[in-house]
């Protein structure tokens, strides 16, 4: 007996019912293909506000630094950072690289009671206009030259301290040794940090005025590499790091730890579970949303018990009721995960191309994710979201359609409603 | 019995006048050489600070700082004049031409990469100087104590084989870094042998003491001294001052800002 057509014809009996039954599962799918988007969205913001300005792929520094880090420990330096510039340029998985300082400083504000303590960070402007893609974020003013002592403000950060471009901006900061020392600076530009946390206190200064500032000499704090390929970026840590040591750059009295972006942001590597987390979520949803597919399956099989003892009479067997009725609870899995993720893609797919801003929500916030996030479109995922939702609904609905099948022809004909 | 009653009265007053006495010819105390009488606690630091206060000074010394990464070390020069005036200039190279200046009113860091004088005032001056233990804080207030605060006299106490006077400070107005202090002066030389310093809730914030002092043209006053941030862990500073000059001609206009700069 062909069961196809026959659950098809059935389930438009009550259309309305069907409908109510499928737009459970839908929203169910729209709401996952949603997530998983936006997660892949904030993935990709998240490894490009890295990649840019917290990390690199990687980062390369003295051993001890990350354990004394709250310290500001100056002293665990990389002295011979050129050399090591030099040598990783060669390697042609190496994209580019960053020197940098690392300062917390006091801006100081003549009359002010209250000094504002603001994010140093000293940088080799020329590499930093490709690395930062300063041009792309820079809002007033221009690039400081080399040899100019001109820094870089982000744009809440002048807002909130009055700064104009041209104006002399002073910093105050712990040195290597640990005592103090101020320095004199010309603000040569604004730029618009695409996180929240970086506007409101990072000034961007020359390497060479940090060095004069921190008293470091011709040393850095890190050095940030970007990578071809960043999917294998822990490897490549651990490949870097052997051969910093081979060559001679890491020593038992300097010595120099890499580490990947993931080892670097916890945050990272927390987001690599993300799918797995929402996956479980998802079974949470489909399993709710498949409670008004049992409860509709089970209506349909309690008002139509005589018309089950009657074709049971006639001759159908107890199994092919039950995929009778798992056939019709399975179609309607199927039409409600299908309009799911049409509904899903027209959300998606347009945000995709204009964004979500969340600027608001994340002004403040220290973490390091920009304020518009571009939920991805994934057609691979959306497949598998699909599939999931059918095959998860179609499952639970096995559970009433297998007590149509205990229901005994005698008695069903007997049935009264 | 109204005879009886007047008796018994002149009778309890002079018990208690006899009593009293001595007790309040202590509180009162005389001072002078032989009379065996302790000195007052106003006493004690007016002669202390006669040592330790000069109209006019030039110094010449070293800082070491010891935090949990090991010890550094920092050499000044200072000048001082009147009760409020000081000048700082270190002299090592780390910090060459670093200067701090104190006048009445305020605190003024000269760096000579910065193109301004800063000014040191509100929360930065809990700011350490140096990143020693001692702050800009630390550097206010004027230098005559018994103006600042009310003073008492607590009682005696060895400190390094040293009999000294201990000296309870208790501020007299908001305007001074350390509501409390307790300090330590030497019965014979009068110069402060330790101090410690408190907050308003007597939480011990600073502490001082004195390893080595000198006696030059009459005057005794410390050479080294140890002081401690009680809020910090495994820190200590030590002042080393190899030269004292006292009275001295001090340059015309040398705590001024144009100089500072100069």
């Amino acid at each position: 007996m062909k069961l196809l057509p026959l659950a098809a014809r059935n389930i438009r009996r009550n259309v309305r019912r069907t409908i109510l039954s499928a737009t459970a599962t839908a929203i169910a799918t729209m709401t996952l293909m949603f997530l998983f988007a936006y997660i892949d969205g904030m993935k990709m913001d998240f490894s490009y506000v890295l990649s840019t300005f917290v990390s690199g792929h990687g980062r390369i520094r003295h051993a001890e630094y990350d354990d004394l880090e709250h310290l500001n420990p100056l002293h665990l330096r990389i002295v011979n950072y050129t050399q090591v510039i030099d040598y990783l340029k060669a390697d042609p998985r190496v994209a580019g690289l960053s020197p940098r300082i690392n300062l917390p400083a006091m801006f100081y504000q003549a009359g002010a009671d209250e000094q504002t303590g603001v994010r140093a960070i000293g940088v080799d402007f020329v590499r930093e206009t490709t690395g930062m893609n300063l041009e792309n974020i820079l809002v007033s003013g221009a690039i400081p030259a080399p040899g100019d002592r001109g820094v870089l403000v982000g744009t809440t950060l002048a807002r909130e301290l009055g700064l104009e471009v041209g104006d002399t901006v002073t910093l105050l900061s712990q040195t290597m040794r640990r005592d103090t020392n101020a320095v004199s600076f010309t603000l040569r530009g604004i730029i618009e940090f695409p996180v929240a946390g970086l506007n409101k206190g990072t000034m961007l200064l020359p390497l060479e005025g940090a060095q004069r500032l921190s008293r470091m000499g011709d040393s850095v704090s890190e050095i940030l590499y970007r990578l071809q390929d960043p999917s294998d970026a822990r490897q490549v840590a651990g490949e870097i790091e052997g051969l910093l040591a081979q060559q001679g750059f890491s020593t038992g009295d300097n010595p120099l730890s890499v580490k990947s972006w993931d080892q670097v942001d916890m945050i990272f590597s927390f987001m690599g579970m993300a799918d797995l987390i929402y996956g479980i979520f998802g079974s949470v949803f489909f399993i709710l949303a498949s409670t008004v597919l049992i409860n509709t399956t089970m209506m349909v099989i309690n008002e139509r018990t005589r018309e089950i003892g009657t074709i049971g009479a006639l001759g159908m067997l107890g199994s092919e009721i039950v995929r009778l009725f798992f056939l019709e609870a399975l179609i309607i899995a199927v039409l409600g995960a299908f309009g799911g993720i049409l509904l899903g893609a027209a959300i998606v797919v347009p945000l995709q191309i204009i964004g979500m801003d969340l600027s608001s929500a994340t002004e403040g916030m220290e973490i390091n994710i920009s304020g518009l996030i571009y939920p991805q479109f994934n057609l691979v995922k959306t497949i598998l979201v699909w599939f999931y939702a059918v095959v998860l609904t179609g499952l639970v609905a096995l559970i009433p359609s297998r007590r149509a099948s205990k229901i005994l022809p005698v008695e069903a004909l007997r049935y009264q409603g | 019995m109204k005879y009886s009653n007047f008796v018994i009265f002149c009778l309890i007053f002079v018990a208690v006048s006899f009593f009293a006495a001595p007790l309040f010819c202590q509180r009162a105390g005389t001072t002078g050489a032989g009379s065996g009488t302790v000195p007052t606690a106003e006493e004690i630091i007016r002669r202390m600070q006669a040592n330790e206060v000069h109209d006019t000074s030039y110094a010449e010394g070293r800082m070491l700082i010891t935090d949990r990464f090991g010890t550094r070390t920092s050499t000044y020069k200072s000048w001082s004049g009147g009760t409020e005036d000081s000048l700082i200039e270190f002299t090592s190279a780390e910090e060459m031409g670093q200067k701090v200046l104190r006048t009445a009113d305020a605190i003024y860091l000269y760096y000579p990469d910065a193109s301004e004088v800063l000014r040191i005032q509100g929360s930065a001056l809990r700011d350490s100087l140096l990143g020693s233990d001692i702050s800009y804080e630390d550097m206010t207030g004027g230098r005559s104590l018994l103006d600042e605060y009310s003073v008492r006299l607590l009682g005696t106490e060895a400190i390094d084989g040293h009999q000294t006077y201990k000296v309870e400070l208790t501020a007299r107005n908001s305007r001074v870094a350390y509501p409390k202090q307790i300090i330590w002066v030497d019965t014979e030389l009068y110069v402060t042998r330790r101090a410690h310093r408190f907050s308003l809730s007597d939480r011990l914030l600073k502490e001082m003491d004195i390893l080595e002092v000198t006696t030059q043209n009459g005057k005794t006053y410390p050479t080294r001294i140890r002081l401690r941030d009680a809020m910090r862990s495994n820190t200590q500073t030590v002042m080393e001052i190899s030269r004292l000059d006292i009275g001295v001609r001090l340059p015309a206009n040398i705590f001024s800002l144009e100089e500072l700069s100069w």
